[in-house]
C-alpha cells in the first residue's frame, strides 16, 4: 500500500515567540514553519496546544529580513566566559578543581562555537495587504535565506512570474503616482 | 489607518520608516536610510495588486434568481453547504468550495473546514507526558497511568497536529500506561499474598 503524501512539508528553522520580557515572559511558544499546497503555515506550540496562522502564497507581498547583532553579543559573552574560566583553570593547582573549571570553560566554549556556526541572527517579517507578521523560525540569516529559496518558486508560481526589474519599475511608477497625489494625477 | 502609499511600500522592521523601491529585491543586505539596520527586502507581484472590493450585481430582469440574504441582488452561485442562492458578497470561497457565511460559521464551530482551524490540542503528546512524567516520582504513576490510559481511549480518534498525524505517541502512551498499571497490580498482589503467608 502506498503512503499518502504529506500535506505539509517542514521548512528549516525553529524559534521561540516570547511575549513580555525575555526573562519573565508572559508566554513562550515554539514556532515552526510549514509549506502547504497553497499556503505557508506558522505553527505556535504552547504546552499541549498548537495555534496556526496561514499565509496564502497569492497574498504574500514581501518578506523583510533584518540582520540583528544578537549572535555577535552572545558570542562575545560566551567567549569571554570561556576565556575567564580557562584562565582561572590555568591558575588552579588542585586537580579536581582544575578539571571542573576546564569543563565549565569547555561548556561555554562549545556554545560559543555552536552560536558562531549557526551564523548571524535576524528578524524576519512577512507582509500581506492587511498584516505584517514576524516569523520566529527564521531567526538566523542562513535559515531565512534557505527558507526563501524553498518558498520563492511557489510564490512566483501563485502570483505570476514578473522579473525583479519589471516589478521594481512598476512599483516605482505606482509610488510616483501616489506621491504626486490625485489632483496632479487627474491633469 | 494606512494610506495607499504606505500599503504599497515596505516599512523598516526596526524604525518603521517607509522604504522605497530602490531598496527592494537587491539580493543582499542594504542599510535602512533611516536607522542603518541591514535589510534584505524581497517583494512579490502581489504588492502591485490592490485588494479589490466585491460589488454584487442588482437584479435587472424580473424573475431572475436572487440572493437568499440580499433579495435585491442577483444570485451568482449556490452554497455547497445548504443549497441557498448567494450573491457575490455572500459567496465565500474556501479551497474551491462555495459556502454562505452561516455554513462557514457552523463549519468552523464543528471543525469541518481544516483550513479554518486555528488551534488544536495535542492529546497524543499530553497522553505521553502523563504516562512518562509521573515515573520520575514513581508513586505518582498510580494516578498518572490510569489518566494516560483514559486520554488514549477518549481521544484516540481526535485530530492531532495539523502538520501530520501519527498514532505513535498514543501507542507509546498506551503501552507505558498498561505496563505501569500491570506493575502496580502485581505489586499489590505480591504484598497481599505475602501478608497471608
Amino acid at each position: 500500500m502506498s503512503k499518502a503524501p504529506k500535506e505539509y512539508q517542514r521548512l528549516p528553522g525553529r524559534g521561540m515567540r516570547v511575549e513580555g520580557n525575555r526573562l519573565f515572559a508572559i508566554s513562550r511558544s515554539l514556532c515552526t514553519l510549514w509549506l502547504g499546497g497553497d499556503h505557508l503555515l506558522l505553527v505556535d506550540r504552547t504546552g499541549y496546544t498548537e495555534s496556526y496562522k496561514r499565509f496564502h502564497f497569492r497574498d504574500i507581498q514581501a518578506v523583510i529580513i533584518r540582520k540583528t547583532n544578537k549572535a555577535a553579543v552572545g558570542n562575545y559573552i560566551l567567549g569571554l566566559l570561556a576565556l575567564l574560566f580557562a584562565a582561572w583553570a590555568l591558575n588552579v593547582v588542585n586537580l579536581p578543581g582544575r578539571v571542573t573549571l576546564w569543563i565549565i570553560s569547555g561548556f561555554f566554549g562549545f556554545f560559543a562555537l555552536l552560536n558562531l556556526w549557526r551564523g548571524p541572527t535576524c528578524v524576519t517579517q512577512i507582509k500581506t495587504a492587511v498584516q505584517i507578521e514576524q516569523l520566529p523560525p527564521w531567526n538566523r540569516l542562513r535559515t531565512a535565506r534557505k527558507g526563501m529559496r524553498k518558498i520563492r518558486p511557489r510564490l512566483l508560481q501563485a502570483q505570476g512570474d514578473v522579473s525583479a526589474g519589471e516589478l521594481k519599475a512598476r512599483l516605482e511608477e505606482l509610488v510616483r503616482r501616489q506621491t504626486r497625489g490625485p489632483a496632479t494625477d487627474a491633469t | 489607518m494606512t494610506t495607499p502609499l504606505e500599503s504599497s511600500l515596505v516599512k523598516c522592521s526596526k524604525c518603521q520608516a517607509l522604504l522605497f523601491p530602490e531598496l527592494y529585491n537587491i539580493g543582499q543586505l542594504t542599510p535602512c536610510p533611516s536607522c542603518q539596520s541591514l535589510l534584505d527586502i524581497e517583494v512579490f507581484p502581489a504588492m502591485l495588486i490592490a485588494p479589490a472590493a466585491v460589488f454584487p450585481e442588482p437584479i435587472l430582469v424580473e424573475g431572475e434568481s436572487s440572493c437568499f440574504y440580499h433579495p435585491a441582488k442577483k444570485a451568482s452561485v449556490v452554497c455547497q453547504g445548504c443549497g441557498r442562492f448567494l450573491c457575490a458578497l455572500c459567496d465565500l470561497e474556501l479551497n474551491g468550495r462555495h459556502v454562505c457565511p452561516v455554513c462557514l460559521e457552523s463549519g468552523q464551530k464543528k471543525a469541518k473546514f481544516k483550513d479554518l482551524e486555528n488551534t488544536r490540542v495535542l492529546w497524543d503528546r499530553m497522553a505521553v507526558a502523563v504516562a512518562v512524567l509521573p515515573l520520575i516520582f514513581i508513586w505518582t504513576s498510580v494516578i498518572g497511568a490510569p489518566v494516560a490510559l483514559y486520554l488514549v481511549i477518549r481521544y484516540r480518534k481526535a485530530p492531532c497536529s495539523i502538520t501530520g498525524k501519527s498514532n505513535l505517541d498514543f501507542i507509546v502512551a498506551a503501552v507505558l500506561a498498561v505496563l505501569q498499571i500491570a506493575a502496580w497490580v502485581l505489586l499489590l498482589l505480591f504484598l497481599l499474598t505475602r501478608k497471608h503467608r
